[in-house]
This record gives C-alpha cells, sequence and structure tokens, in this order.
C-alpha cells in the first residue's frame, strides 16, 4: 500500500457511503482534523498532499460513515441482544483498561484499516 | 356594471396580478419556512386562475428531498400519481423547464395513464409551470380544472409570472433551511470535536507523547469495540469525571 492511493480509497469509500465532500469535510473536522474543506477535496483529487496524521483522521471520518451504512443495512435476528455488535460494559472495561495503561510512544500501529481490499 | 370578467386584453381588471405578485415578494423569509411558502403559493395559484378547483406546488431540495402543498386532498391524489407512475404533466415542466398545459384529459394522448387516473379523478384541465430559479428547476406549480378547455394563453401568462415569483421564495426559504442544516451540523462538530480534545488532554496528561498517539488510541479503540472516535471519547471523559466524583475532595 503505497501513499499515493490512499486517496483513491478513501475516494472510493465516500462514494460508498454515499458521503458528499461537505459531509465528508464536516465529520474529519468533528475528528479534529485541521484541513479545510479545499484541502480534503483537493487531496480526494490527488492535488492537494496531506501529512499522515490528517490522512488517518479523514480515514476514520470515511470508515466511520461506511459503519454507519452497514449497521443501518444490518438485520436483526430473532434472539434479540445478539449480533448488535459490543455492548455498553465492554466499552468501559476497554477505556478504563485505555485510563490504566495509555499509549506511551509511538508504536507501530496496526496496519488494520488497509488489510481490506478497496 | 359588466362582467369582472374582460376578453382578452384586461390585464388588471380580472385579478389582482399586481397584489399576488407582492404578496410573494414581501415576505419576511426569515419568519417563513418551506411550508408555509408552498402553502402561501398554493392559494396564490388557485386565486389567479379562473375556474381553478384544486392547486398544488411541488419543490425538491438539494439532498432530493421532496415537499409538496396541496389545496384539496384529490390534488395531493393526482400529484401523488405522476410520481407513481413516472408520467404526467408536472413532471414534464420540471424536466423540460417549459409550461405545460392539457386542454382535456379525456383526449390528451401524451400522458395515457396519468390522464385516465386523473380523469377518473375529476380533473379535466391541467395548467402546470416549472419553478426555475437561477437557472435551475426546483420543482413545478399547477393548476387543475373540472371542465375541459379551462385555461388559456391569458392563464399561462399569469402562471409563468407567479412561478418566476414563487420559484424566487422558495428557492430563498430552501436556502434558509439549508443554513439552518449546516449550522446545525457544525454545533455538533464542534461538540464531537470538543469531547475528543478533552479525551486527548486526559491521555496526554497520563504520560502519552503526543495528540496523534493519543487518537491514534482513540481511534484503535474505537475499531475493537465497533464504535466511533467520539463516542469513545466520551466514555472516556465521563469515566474519568465519575471517577473524580467519587474521589473524597481536598
Amino acid at each position: 500500500m503505497t501513499r499515493h492511493d490512499r486517496h483513491h480509497q478513501i475516494q472510493a469509500a465516500r462514494l460508498r457511503a454515499d458521503l458528499s465532500v461537505q459531509d465528508l469535510w464536516l465529520a474529519y473536522v468533528a475528528l479534529g482534523g485541521s484541513g479545510d474543506a479545499f484541502d480534503v477535496d483537493g487531496y480526494l483529487q490527488g492535488v492537494v498532499s496531506l501529512d499522515t496524521f490528517e490522512q488517518d483522521v479523514l480515514a476514520q471520518a470515511v470508515n466511520e460513515g461506511l459503519a454507519d451504512v452497514y449497521r443501518a443495512a444490518r438485520v436483526p435476528l430473532s434472539t434479540s441482544g445478539i449480533g448488535d455488535g459490543a455492548v455498553p460494559g465492554n466499552l468501559r472495561a476497554i477505556v478504563e483498561h485505555l485510563l490504566e495503561q495509555p499509549p506511551r510512544i509511538a508504536d507501530a500501529r496496526d496496519e488494520g484499516a488497509t488489510d481490506d481490499p478497496p | 356594471m359588466s362582467e369582472p370578467e374582460p376578453a382578452a386584453d384586461g390585464e388588471a381588471t380580472s385579478f389582482d396580478l399586481t397584489g399576488a405578485l407582492n404578496q410573494l415578494a414581501g415576505l419576511v423569509l426569515s419568519r417563513e419556512t418551506v411550508e408555509t411558502a408552498l402553502e402561501l403559493v398554493t392559494s396564490v395559484a388557485t386565486t389567479a386562475t379562473a375556474d381553478t378547483m384544486g392547486a398544488g406546488v411541488t419543490v425538491v431540495d438539494e439532498q432530493g428531498k421532496r415537499s409538496r402543498a396541496a389545496s384539496n386532498p384529490w390534488v395531493e391524489r393526482a400529484d401523488a400519481l405522476q410520481y407513481e407512475l413516472d408520467e404526467g404533466p408536472c413532471l414534464t415542466a420540471w424536466r423540460s423547464g417549459e409550461l405545460v398545459r392539457i386542454d382535456d384529459t379525456t383526449t390528451d394522448g401524451r400522458f395515457p395513464r396519468w390522464n385516465e387516473w386523473a380523469a377518473r379523478l375529476g380533473v379535466r384541465s391541467v395548467l402546470s409551470a416549472p419553478l426555475v430559479a437561477a437557472g435551475e428547476s426546483i420543482g413545478a406549480m399547477k393548476v387543475y380544472g373540472e371542465r375541459p378547455s379551462t385555461y388559456g394563453e391569458r392563464d399561462e401568462r399569469v402562471m409563468e409570472q407567479l412561478a418566476r415569483q414563487a420559484a424566487i421564495l422558495l428557492a430563498n426559504a430552501q436556502s434558509l433551511r439549508e443554513a439552518r442544516r449546516h449550522t446545525r451540523q457544525l454545533t455538533e462538530a464542534l461538540a464531537s470535536r470538543d469531547a475528543i480534545a478533552h479525551a486527548t488532554g486526559i491521555l496526554l496528561a497520563r504520560g502519552t507523547a503526543s495528540p496523534r498517539d493519543a487518537f491514534g488510541a482513540l481511534a484503535a479503540t474505537a475499531r475493537r469495540v465497533d464504535r466511533t472516535v467520539e463516542e469513545v471519547a466520551r466514555a472516556l471523559v465521563d469515566q474519568v469525571t465519575a471517577r473524580d466524583a467519587d474521589s473524597p475532595g481536598p
């Protein structure tokens, strides 16, 4: 995965998530992104470069958009509660863990987000 | 005193078109919603054309959301049928940007299926004008008559002028609604950003090296529990606040 075609992936995911560039930019700003709408638009078109962190924030924003689409399309099982994803206790526990052992230095983060084919 | 209906020349006598146009132009937009604007346009269209038994307006906004108003239930039915059948005078007016007039739904061959239904509903004459604002077709307004050949050239001119004003009014009302929507979205985005900034601050205070690493940790956590970064950030802030509330103060 080269950095060069990451914008293609994000652009493809944006279309799949049915987000306008404006919507995606807003979601990215909501996550702490600091580029303006023209930066994001330009990056998606491959004419503006964003630094790696801004790209990560943008990728997270589009991934959350995709998750919304998939969540809305999920079919509930007849046994309620199963298959609804994470239970609230789970979030508490993992946040607790995060607070107890916050990551201190930049570790080689897994490239989980890029495993899936576009 | 003669009948109020003039031969063909009377622009001013039969109907106060200027008054109606002023009414449309003079609305205080900040207080009007798309819905009230639609209702007003519908009622003006009904009174502006002779022998009209029902009128309706349909507009579509940037999101493709349709809003409409109708002077009575069967106008609504006749409108709905156009979308169900995907044919009819208003759809054509809308798509072509040109006025469409039907003199008799029982003989007009352009919209066979819709005409048949319309005739059953008691509609014989139709006049539909496109609503064009800033060069873009945003919808259509129409009047229905129960007798054949209800509408003539004078009605066409009246509808064209009304549609021109109505399009400006409705486009403005839509812009206002859009602006409100954007403001709300922006406020929500800022609230999310705040929560993430707080969570980042907490992690930094606990030894995380940089805001980037803090974001990475929040994003990784979100992925593990299938939540959004905002939800994780809020949970983290809540947990810390709850803990501080439990611990005895100084």
